[in-house]
């Protein structure tokens, strides 16, 4: 009996341990971990942190806007067209506006953000459903076909180019997950992840270089496929670079828009962290 | 009891077993390459700038207007009709409700105000708000006299368009074109100016004399433009600013206007010596004219690369018309042009990244792009008669006219139009009367 007692004082404290340490890897229970906050999405509601900058930045506008209409009929034909007076008006001038009815919230890419803070972030579904947003405005047929398969027009060779290119389902062209999940249901995940992005990936072709404009981001989900966190990992070149700044803000803006993510919640730990990488040079013809 | 206490054992011992042996399990991630997106305009909210008197209102109604038409107008953005607005302009003044403008898929959010100063001023504040992100993007005010709103509207665009494409904006720039009226053979030609928009239209001379060609000097409010005095081109150097027009020389032989060096101090041109063309240059301020090439063939056309090392010009050296860039001291001459048919006018792109180009091909005339090495050649339009390419400030977009062959009457129309370097968004930019050989202004200083 004594003995029954003892064992079964072990048993409760293994017992206790697993569930404080986590079960094996290959149940794959979430680790309870203490809930570190990650911040995002609905900061509005948070603490304003003022930030005022006023940078008054006079920016001395000249305004060269011409005044009088040259009367033509006057002009005499020894080439004197009537002389455009600069207009006397006061260039405008440029005040860097603080932020100030809603004070801006804290941007997640200043963020000095550990990685590890947000892997570490507790996956209890979010109560509140705040970004399940609809996104009405899907990608039209019409015109559209002609653009997605010639991103960079050329009248010369139009049917060639619709000819060569059919528009072809969105491949997804890497599915790397460590560990839990098998490879083919790595590549389903991802399969269904680049199937709906590509549906909200807006992308700017015009831009400088905008074939090796590549960003990526660090995504942390919601069980109900909500986004969580987003960060957008190069913050440097974030800085640096405004073509990558916006390209990456893009990026961020269709993961967002894109939210909620039709993701199977039972494999819910295999999709709660995500790293995107965009890469639009394929769709220049590699 | 027994023997659940047994299978619970186990079990126990297992997941202990398990979790000791493959220690902490390393977090998984799942890598996501995204490759396939679609090019479409990004929709944003463009709310009328908000004004306590009915005065400021209206021209807060026009502010908008003017920012939502110079964006739309870039083929970038598709303002969203105000009529799915949720939230008004005056809740809007205490802060957006994002939920109201994801609902409407707004991807960015623009609202303003506009208040008279006590001085007689007009300040216009605006804000760009990521709507998905939650982020106020920029923040701007701008004091100007309230008859310049127009202008500050296009700042303002342009402040909105470079946060969003990370490009610089072109809104704030003026074309100057050829303004033609009257019937073929004895057709009036002028200069007119317009707004970016074509707003603000005016004619610069008077029509007594044929100009040509008009060039916008990169730096500042100044072009050249070429006229005839009798049967001799002569090049004029006309400041918009002042007025002030001087003549820069008499050229025989010369078809096109000098094109500014991109510090504006020098123009490069093409003349006729010994009655073969060659490319020159001319100092601005000691007239100054120096040879870069001396060739046998034809070489014209020159135009400068935007860091000023390197010349784009087209030329007859290879048998055909065919492009060619060469060193700015003349050397290092290469041909970029292989394609069949003739080429001409080469304009460097501001941007650097491209030289645009007009292309006879089997009698039809194309104006196309392609890299300073001559690779990813693209034709962006076509037409019976499509010629006088030019580029925006920031190398986004092309201005040149398109001409249709004579009708019965032996009527042409010529007009002004614009298209995006992707070859997509071909637009016309109207003009009072027929229009041919447009020229692109830098950002107005």
């Amino acid at each position: 009996m004594g003995k029954g007692v003892l064992l079964s004082g072990a048993l409760h404290v293994a017992a206790i341990l697993v569930l404080v340490i986590g079960l094996p890897s290959f149940v794959s229970v979430p680790e309870v971990a203490p809930p570190i906050p990650v911040e995002l999405v609905e900061l509005d509601e948070q603490a304003p942190k003022p930030s005022p900058k006023p940078k008054p930045k006079p920016e001395p506008e000249k305004q060269p806007e011409p005044e009088p209409e040259p009367q033509q009929a006057e002009v005499p034909p020894a080439p004197k067209p009537e002389p455009i007076a600069p207009e006397p008006e006061p260039e405008p001038e440029q005040v860097v506006l603080p932020p100030e009815p809603e004070p801006e919230p804290p941007k997640p890419e200043a963020e000095p953000e550990k990685e590890k803070e947000l892997a570490e972030a507790p996956p209890k579904p979010r109560t509140k459903p705040q970004l399940k947003i609809p996104v009405p405005d899907q990608p039209q047929e019409p015109e559209k076909k002609d653009r997605l398969t010639s991103i960079l027009r050329n009248v010369e060779k139009l049917k060639e180019q619709q000819a060569a290119r059919p528009a072809e389902e969105p491949e997804p062209s890497g599915a790397q997950v460590r560990p839990q999940a098998s490879p083919l249901e790595q590549r389903e995940l991802v399969r269904i992840v680049t199937q709906h992005m590509s549906r909200c990936w807006r992308i700017e072709p015009g831009a400088r270089d905008a074939q090796s404009l590549v960003v990526g981001i660090k995504v942390l989900m919601n069980r109900d496929g909500s986004v969580r966190a987003v960060k957008i990992t190069d913050t440097s070149r974030m800085a640096a670079d405004a073509f990558y700044r916006s390209a990456a803000e893009n990026a961020r803006r269709a993961i967002l828009s894109c939210q909620p993510f039709p993701l199977p919640i039972k494999r819910y730990e295999v999709w709660q962290e995500m790293r995107f990488t965009f890469n639009p040079s394929e769709m220049f013809g590699g | 009891m027994n023997n659940s206490a047994t299978s619970f054992v186990s079990a126990v011992a297992l997941a202990l077993a398990v979790a000791l042996g493959s220690g902490v399990p390393a977090r998984a991630e799942l890598n996501v390459d995204i490759t396939q997106g679609f090019v479409e305009p990004l929709p944003v909210a463009i709310t009328d700038f908000y004004a306590e008197t009915l005065e400021e209102s209206k021209t807060g109604k026009d502010l908008a207007g003017v920012i939502s038409a110079d964006l739309e107008r870039s083929g970038l953005f598709r303002p969203i009709d105000h009529g799915a607005f949720i939230q008004d302009a005056a809740s809007l003044r205490k802060g957006p409700r994002f939920s109201d403008w994801r609902l409407i898929n707004a991807q960015a959010l623009i609202q303003g105000s506009v208040e008279m100063q006590p001085d007689g001023r007009l300040r216009v504040n605006f804000r760009l708000w990521d709507v998905f992100a939650e982020q106020q993007m920029t923040g701007l005010a701008y004091f100007t006299t309230p008859s310049n709103w127009r202008r500050v509207a296009h700042i303002v665009a342009d402040v909105i368009y470079k946060r969003l494409t990370g490009e610089d904006g072109y809104f704030d720039t003026r074309l100057v074109y050829v303004a033609e009226s009257g019937p073929q053979n004895r057709r009036v030609k002028r200069l007119g100016i317009m707004d970016q928009d074509g707003e603000n239209h005016r004619f610069l001379t008077a029509g007594n004399e044929l100009v040509l060609t008009p060039r916008f000097s990169p730096t500042t409010q100044e072009i050249t433009y070429l006229s005839y005095i009798g049967e001799i081109p002569r090049v004029y150097l006309f400041n918009l600013n002042t007025g002030q027009q001087e003549v820069l020389g008499d050229f025989p032989g010369m078809t096109f206007a000098p094109r500014f060096s991109p510090d504006g101090n020098k123009v490069i041109m093409s003349l006729a010596d010994d009655g073969n063309s060659e490319i020159f240059t001319m100092d601005l301020r000691t007239r100054g004219v120096k040879r870069l090439t001396s060739h046998p063939a034809i070489d014209t056309s020159p135009s400068y690369s935007p860091d000023g090392r390197r010349i784009a010009f087209n030329s007859d050296r290879g048998g055909s018309q065919q492009l060619y860039v060469m060193d700015s001291d003349g050397g290092n001459v290469r041909r970029i042009s292989f394609n069949q048919g003739r080429y001409a006018t080469p304009v460097w792109s501001p941007r650097g990244d491209l030289v645009a180009f007009t292309r006879m091909s089997n009698g039809e005339f194309y104006i196309g792009v392609m890299r300073p090495d001559g690779s990813g050649e693209r034709m962006l339009t076509k037409g019976f008669l499509v010629e006088g390419p030019t580029w925006a400030p920031n190398g986004r977009v092309l201005s040149y006219f398109r001409q249709t062959p004579a009708d019965s009457r032996g009527r042409v129309t010529s007009k002004v139009y614009t298209i995006d370097l992707t070859g997509f968004n071909e637009r016309e930019l109207a003009t009072p009367i027929d229009a041919s050989d447009p020229a692109w202004s830098p950002l107005i200083p």
